[in-house]
């Protein structure tokens, strides 16, 4: 008799369209290959569910019909299935396919919207951690700013384009009927606050420094790194305990 | 309404249930949707939580997998039952997970005396884990293998009595698989202990034809219960199988008052039968 897991290799081969599972079906009214056929379907219908429930902006600036095909596409390609029990995680890599999806080729913000979409998905179920304030950092002795690291708050992201992100967005959300697309990058930050994903368009300045804080380089290196460009540290400290940027902080060393 | 007769919770509805308080027994949600560290799902969840009793029901614990179970999952598994304290925890009499790689559907098992060791083995680990009693779902299947040695519930009754586990009888999967394989759906009932059911589901399912003719139902929770899968819920509860009574609808998902509707007839048949739970 044949053991559980080589048949569930098999169904796995079967499933990838490398083998048949005929073998294994109890033959009576219906096909085999029909009845396999539904457990197939009901695969990629979730995994294209699973795409669409992580990408609905993407859905939307490209189409219901458009976008299925290429989820359908993107299934079938990948052989990276998801390594845990749920769909939560997966889907990271369809930015990147979009890249190279024929129908959408001539797109090329695209895959960066999708790359976007999916950090805002990211922020929205990131871990909860009390963001700092700016009484947390008035007891730090002045000597010791050179080796303080902030630590982002787990929701934040960032994502760096050379299209402008923000505008086409804007058409997405129907907060504009129509754009003229500006010939420019766009800089994000991505930040839950109370319990709602808000994106901050930064200047590549801001987003250097932000970029860096994520690496955890301390502050003295940072402003070292910074110093040739137009930048104003208290504004930026400002901004960053307003919007819960950090969520701690440690020193050099410790 | 009577505690009885819950709903399956799902996205579209939250906000509804939040605003007006339905009178409906309680509610049940798939564990694997709430396995984010943090964000609003889980608040929501655990305001849902402060006005009903929650289960939760698992679609990803593949306990039919060759393989060992994966522990992240488990992990993951009890700390949401520590947050939101369920009155049910269940799983599917199926596997979804190959080499470390999750295909996910609830996949069919043979049932042979190998597959019975297996499953058990991963029941007992995960109720041991998790410090308590799980139930089991019979599933909806589409293909039958040749090497089954038991029927569905003699595989299942064995599953109970080798684990302690309970079940969760679907009454739509046993219509479903009882089409598709011309079982009698009255004998599957007949041959399942009533004092085994801890928790029973109700949906609807439609049909697929294929371009030789021939066709299968398909659980696609997509529709209103149909006359006969009422008839076997009926069946059921003659047969003394009364248990917490769930309505699942997870495509095309309707207005809520649809799914109350549903509620309502279930507890029509409850009151009928004049079962009463606490």
């Amino acid at each position: 008799m044949v053991d559980m897991l080589t048949l569930q290799k098999a169904f796995l081969e079967t499933y990838e369209g490398t083998r048949s599972f005929k073998d294994f079906v109890k033959i009576n009214a219906g096909s085999p290959e029909n009845r396999f056929s539904v457990y197939k379907g009901n695969i990629e219908s979730t995994f294209r569910k699973a795409l669409e429930g992580k990408y609905p902006l993407t859905w939307k600036l490209i189409g219901q019909k458009c976008a299925d095909g290429a989820a359908y596409v993107f299934i079938r390609a990948q052989k990276s299935y998801p390594q845990e029990g749920s769909l939560l995680n997966w889907g990271r890599d369809f930015p990147e396919f979009l890249e190279t999806f024929e129908a959408t080729r001539t797109l090329s913000y695209l895959s960066d919207f999708a790359k976007l979409e999916y950090f805002m998905g990211e922020s929205l179920c990131a871990e909860e951690k009390t963001p700092l304030i700016a009484g947390d950092l008035k007891n730090i002795p002045h000597h010791h700013y050179e080796r303080l690291i902030f630590i982002a708050h787990p929701s934040l992201f960032l994502c760096a384009s050379s299209y402008p992100l923000d505008q086409i967005l804007e058409v997405v959300e129907e907060r504009a009927s129509s754009v003229a697309l500006e010939n420019r990058g766009a800089y994000a930050l991505i930040i839950r606050q109370e319990g709602r994903v808000s994106i901050h368009w930064l200047s590549e300045t801001e987003f250097t420094f932000f970029s860096y804080v994520s690496n955890k380089i301390p502050l003295g290196e940072i402003l070292e790194k910074m110093k040739e460009r137009k930048f104003d540290f208290q504004e930026i400290l400002s901004f960053s305990l307003k919007n819960g940027v950090f969520s701690d902080y440690m020193f050099l060393g410790e | 309404m009577n505690k009885c007769v819950g709903v399956g919770l799902r996205l579209p509805h939250y906000q509804y249930v939040l605003d007006n308080t339905p009178s409906i027994g309680w509610f049940e949600v798939h564990s694997e949707n709430f396995f984010m560290k943090g964000g609003p799902s889980l608040h929501l969840l655990d305001r849902i939580c402060e006005k009903y009793p929650l289960s939760l029901h698992g679609v990803g614990l593949s306990l039919g997998s060759a393989e060992r179970i994966d522990q992240d999952h488990l992990k993951q598994l009890k700390t949401l039952i520590e947050r939101f304290s369920p009155f049910l925890v269940s799983e599917h009499l199926s596997w979804s997970r190959v080499g470390g790689q999750y295909l996910p559907d609830l996949l069919p098992i043979p049932y042979t005396d190998e597959v019975l060791e297996i499953f058990s083995n991963h029941i007992d680990e995960t109720q041991n884990f998790l410090g308590r009693e799980i139930l089991i779902e019979n599933p909806s299947s589409y293909l039958e293998y040749n090497m089954s040695t038991m029927t569905e519930p003699e595989f299942l009754s064995a599953l109970c009595q080798k684990t302690g586990a309970k079940l969760l009888l679907d009454i739509n999967n046993i219509y479903v698989s009882s089409v598709n394989h011309g079982w009698d759906p009255s004998f599957y009932l007949k041959s399942i202990s009533p004092s085994l059911i801890s928790e029973i589901h109700l949906a609807g399912h439609s049909q697929k034809t294929f371009e030789d003719g021939s066709s299968l139902l398909i659980d696609t929770h997509s529709s209103h219960v149909c006359e006969k899968v009422w008839a076997l819920y009926a069946e059921a509860l003659q047969l003394g199988m009364g248990a917490p009574t769930l309505i699942e609808w997870d495509t095309d998902i309707p207005d809520f008052e649809v799914l109350m509707g549903e509620a309502r007839l279930a507890q029509g048949y409850l009151k009928e039968k004049k079962v009463v739970y606490g």
